[in-house]
C-alpha cells in the first residue's frame, strides 16, 4: 500500500519511506495547502485506489495496544426515519408524546 | 418491496449468525479514530501475516484523514463505516469490519447515474477475534457472512442516500479469481472487459481490466432483501 505514500512525497516532499512522517502529512500538513493543491492530491489518490507504483520497503509501524472502543462513543449509524417501517415509526413517535406529556405532568 | 426499500432507505444489519447457531448482536456505527486505533494496533499486524489477503498492508489510519479532508474539498461525499459486536455489558464495541466509502460517483453501468463506490473493505480473521486480552470471543460466538455484511453496509448507505442501491467497487488483483468469484456470487455483475469507465482521472489512470464490479438496482434490492432477517 504506497499510494498514500507517494502522493505525501509528491506533493510535501515528504520521505515516503517514513511512515510516520507520511500520516503527519496527511493529518497535519495536507489540511494548510492550498484547495486546488487539495484537490489535485485527492483526485490522485482516489484515481490510484490505494496501489502506488512502487512498494515501500520502510518496516511497517502499528499503534501501540488501544482499549476495545466503547458502544457509548459508537452509537448505530443513522438511517432514514421510514427505513425503520411504520411500527417502530409510531411506536418511536408515540414514546416522544408520552415522555413529554409526562414531563408535562412532572412539572409542578 | 423493492420500490418501498428504494424510496424510504432501509436499516442497518444489526446481528449477525454464528457457529453456536445463535445469532451475536452488532452495530454498524459511522467509523471514529477510535475504532481504526484499536484495528491498527490489534487486526492489521494479523492481517499482514497473511500476504494472499486483499487487504494485507493496508493503513487505516490514512484514510481517516483522508476522508476529512475529502468529505471538505471534493465533492465524493466520502463516509466511513465501523461493523462492530456489540457488548453491552462490559460497554464495548469490537470492531470486527471497517468500510470506506465514496458516496457519489459515475455509475459503471449508467455515467449520467450516481452511485456509491467501495474504495476499502475489511473484516478481521477469527484470529483477531479470538486473541482480544481484554475480551476474547469464543469460536462459536464469532460473526460469520462478515464480508456479506460489509458489502451490505455500502449497499445499504446507497439505499439510503438516493442511489438506489446502486454500488460499485475495484476488486484488488491479491484476491485473484477466488474474490472475483466471491462478488459474483454476491449478485454484482462485472463491467465487461474493455468498457470504458465513466469519465474522469479513473479512466485514464486504472483503466477497466475486468476487475470492476456493481450492482445493478435490481441485484441491490435483491442482495438488501436477503439481509433482512439481520436487520
Amino acid at each position: 500500500m504506497s499510494a498514500f505514500h507517494d502522493i505525501a512525497a509528491k506533493y510535501g516532499g515528504v520521505d515516503r519511506s517514513d511512515g510516520r512522517a507520511v500520516q503527519r502529512w496527511f493529518t497535519e500538513e495536507l489540511p494548510k495547502l492550498p484547495t486546488s493543491t487539495i484537490e489535485a492530491a485527492l483526485e490522485e489518490l482516489l484515481t490510484l485506489d490505494g496501489e502506488g507504483a512502487r512498494e515501500v520497503e520502510a518496516v511497517r509501524v502499528y499503534s501501540e495496544r488501544r482499549p476495545l472502543p466503547s458502544l457509548a462513543s459508537s452509537p448505530a449509524a443513522p438511517f432514514p426515519l421510514l427505513a425503520a417501517g411504520w411500527r417502530k415509526l409510531l411506536s418511536r413517535l408515540y414514546g416522544r408524546v408520552m415522555g413529554a406529556s409526562s414531563d408535562r405532568q412532572r412539572k409542578p | 418491496m423493492g420500490i418501498f426499500r428504494k424510496w424510504r432507505g432501509v436499516p442497518f444489519t444489526q446481528k449477525a449468525p454464528t457457529a453456536s447457531g445463535e445469532h451475536v448482536s452488532i452495530r454498524v456505527a459511522k467509523m471514529t479514530a477510535v475504532h481504526v486505533l484499536w484495528w491498527d494496533s490489534h487486526v492489521q499486524p494479523i492481517v499482514d501475516r497473511d500476504p494472499e489477503r486483499a487487504d494485507n498492508g493496508w493503513n487505516w489510519l490514512l484514510y481517516v484523514p483522508f476522508a476529512e479532508i475529502a468529505g471538505r474539498v471534493l465533492t465524493r461525499k466520502p463516509a466511513g463505516y465501523t461493523v462492530g459486536i456489540c457488548d453491552q455489558e462490559r460497554d464495548h464495541l469490537i470492531p470486527c469490519a471497517l468500510v470506506q466509502l465514496l458516496g457519489r460517483v459515475p455509475a459503471l453501468d449508467d455515467h449520467d447515474r450516481e452511485s456509491v463506490f467501495v474504495w476499502f473493505l475489511s473484516t478481521a480473521p477469527d484470529e483477531a477475534l479470538t486473541a482480544i486480552d481484554e475480551h476474547p470471543i469464543p469460536v462459536d460466538r464469532i460473526p460469520r457472512r462478515l464480508g456479506t455484511i460489509a458489502l451490505d453496509v455500502a449497499v445499504t448507505h446507497s439505499l439510503n442516500e438516493r442511489r438506489l442501491g446502486r454500488t460499485a467497487l475495484y476488486a484488488d488483483k491479491r484476491g485473484g479469481g477466488a474474490l472475483l468469484q466471491w462478488y459474483h456470487r454476491r449478485g454484482m455483475t462485472v463491467l465487461p472487459n474493455g468498457e470504458q469507465l465513466p469519465p474522469g482521472p479513473r479512466r485514464l489512470l486504472k483503466p477497466n481490466d475486468g476487475r470492476y464490479y456493481y450492482y445493478t438496482v435490481p441485484a441491490a434490492i435483491e442482495a438488501s432483501e436477503g439481509l433482512d432477517s439481520l436487520r
